[in-house]
């Protein structure tokens, strides 16, 4: 048995208890990108970074808002796994929901102009730089968990500025997905569920 | 050695102790239950004795290892039952044995075996409640900890544990001997 059945295990309980989100999320993306029918590609990649940076911070809040998943989440923190399994398997859980929103908003606007790829990749790799920083709000409070959800913008301000230079964009995101994913499993093996 | 030792283990959270100093020793086969000041402290020294929250001072070690330096090792020998039903997210018995058994690491159709025996043990025992006794089961702990156990279950749940190391949290001395009293296990 391999720690990959152990991350399985985690994104499929998770994603079954977040199905309506996921659906509720994707769905509001793709009517957002329906209403706006812009022709532009610029403008449906600032829609994009706007309402799936939204909606990554507010998945990432969810996780760990009002003990929503507090049984999974005891199951899970008492199993023999390292606080950065636990990391990577439970972040997936927002990065998939944010990454079906940001597929349906892009679906969506290619109806009205054809989007570019670099551009889809680089708002794909924004969003979930932005959702993995929200994510480690979620283990502090107050002020701490404010500062993060602030952070959590600032991938999708660095993809529009670097949105000509894509695979630069794309490369400064990823280097903040990473950082911020181990900040979180550093976090969450310190973090007490109490 | 003690199987599970508290060694003046306090928590503090937020700069206000939530609990005074724990001193205890548990050995291999034996049951503690263990009276608790209120349900946040039973909580939290439940959790604490499963290496779910680190002691802010003192130490708590299960079988020598320390939750804070090797928490695998640690969590491999406890079984955590926690006072929060399981939830209706698996659609059966099979899947949530299935999903216990990927976080154990164990082989799913000896699991789902095995599980089906600890449940035959638990007859009576409403399943919200027996499932997440017969998960803790699955990893073969040495240990069993149980956050607030429903005193009524007991001889079940005595029955189930077999000769493990059972240590359980109360929210009042009544309680804890309510649990403690309970026929001998078979």
């Amino acid at each position: 048995m391999t720690h990959g059945a152990a991350t399985i295990a985690i994104v499929g309980a998770r994603l079954r208890r977040e199905l309506w989100i996921l659906l509720l999320g994707a769905a509001a993306c793709g009517l957002l990108a329906y209403v706006q029918r812009y022709d532009d590609t610029l403008a449906q990649f600032a829609g994009c970074l706007i309402f799936g940076t939204l909606a990554g911070i507010a998945v990432a809040l969810l996780q760990r808002g009002g003990g929503r998943l507090r049984e999974l989440e005891l199951c899970e923190q008492s199993a023999p796994l390292y606080g950065r399994e636990l990391a990577r398997a439970t972040a997936l859980v927002p990065c998939i929901i944010v990454l079906c929103a940001c597929a349906l908003y892009w679906t969506v606007s290619a109806w009205f102009a054809y989007p570019s790829a670099p551009l889809v990749a680089l708002s794909a790799s924004a969003i979930c730089a932005g959702t993995l920083t929200a994510l480690c709000g979620t283990l502090r409070k107050g002020a701490a968990r404010l500062l993060y959800i602030g952070i959590a913008c600032a991938p999708a301000i660095l993809a529009f500025a670097l949105w000509e230079w894509a695979l630069a964009g794309i490369l400064a995101c990823a280097i903040a997905g990473f950082v911020a994913l181990r900040q979180y499993g550093e976090a969450l093996a310190r973090y007490d569920p109490v | 050695m003690a199987l599970l030792q508290f060694r003046e283990a306090s928590f503090v959270q937020r700069g206000v102790p939530a609990i005074p100093p724990v001193t205890l020793e548990l050995d291999e086969g034996e049951s503690l239950a263990y009276a608790c000041a209120g349900e946040r402290c039973a909580a939290i020294v439940a959790m604490m004795a499963a290496g779910l929250v680190k002691p802010s001072s003192g130490a708590v070690y299960v079988g020598a290892f320390d939750p804070c330096i090797q928490p695998v090792q640690f969590k491999r020998m406890v079984g955590f039952v926690p006072h929060e039903a399981v939830s209706n997210d698996f659609p059966s018995f099979a899947r949530y044995v299935e999903y216990r058994a990927a976080l154990w690491g164990l082989p799913h159709a000896q699991t789902i075996v095995r599980a089906r025996a600890l449940l035959s043990h638990l007859d009576g025992v409403h399943e919200a409640f027996a499932y997440p006794l017969v998960g803790a089961l699955l990893g073969d702990p040495k240990l069993l900890v149980l956050d607030r156990p429903q005193a009524a279950y007991a001889p079940q749940i005595l029955q189930a544990a077999g000769n493990r190391a059972i240590f359980s949290t109360h929210v009042s001395q009544r309680d804890a001997d309510r649990f403690s009293l309970t026929p001998v296990r078979v």
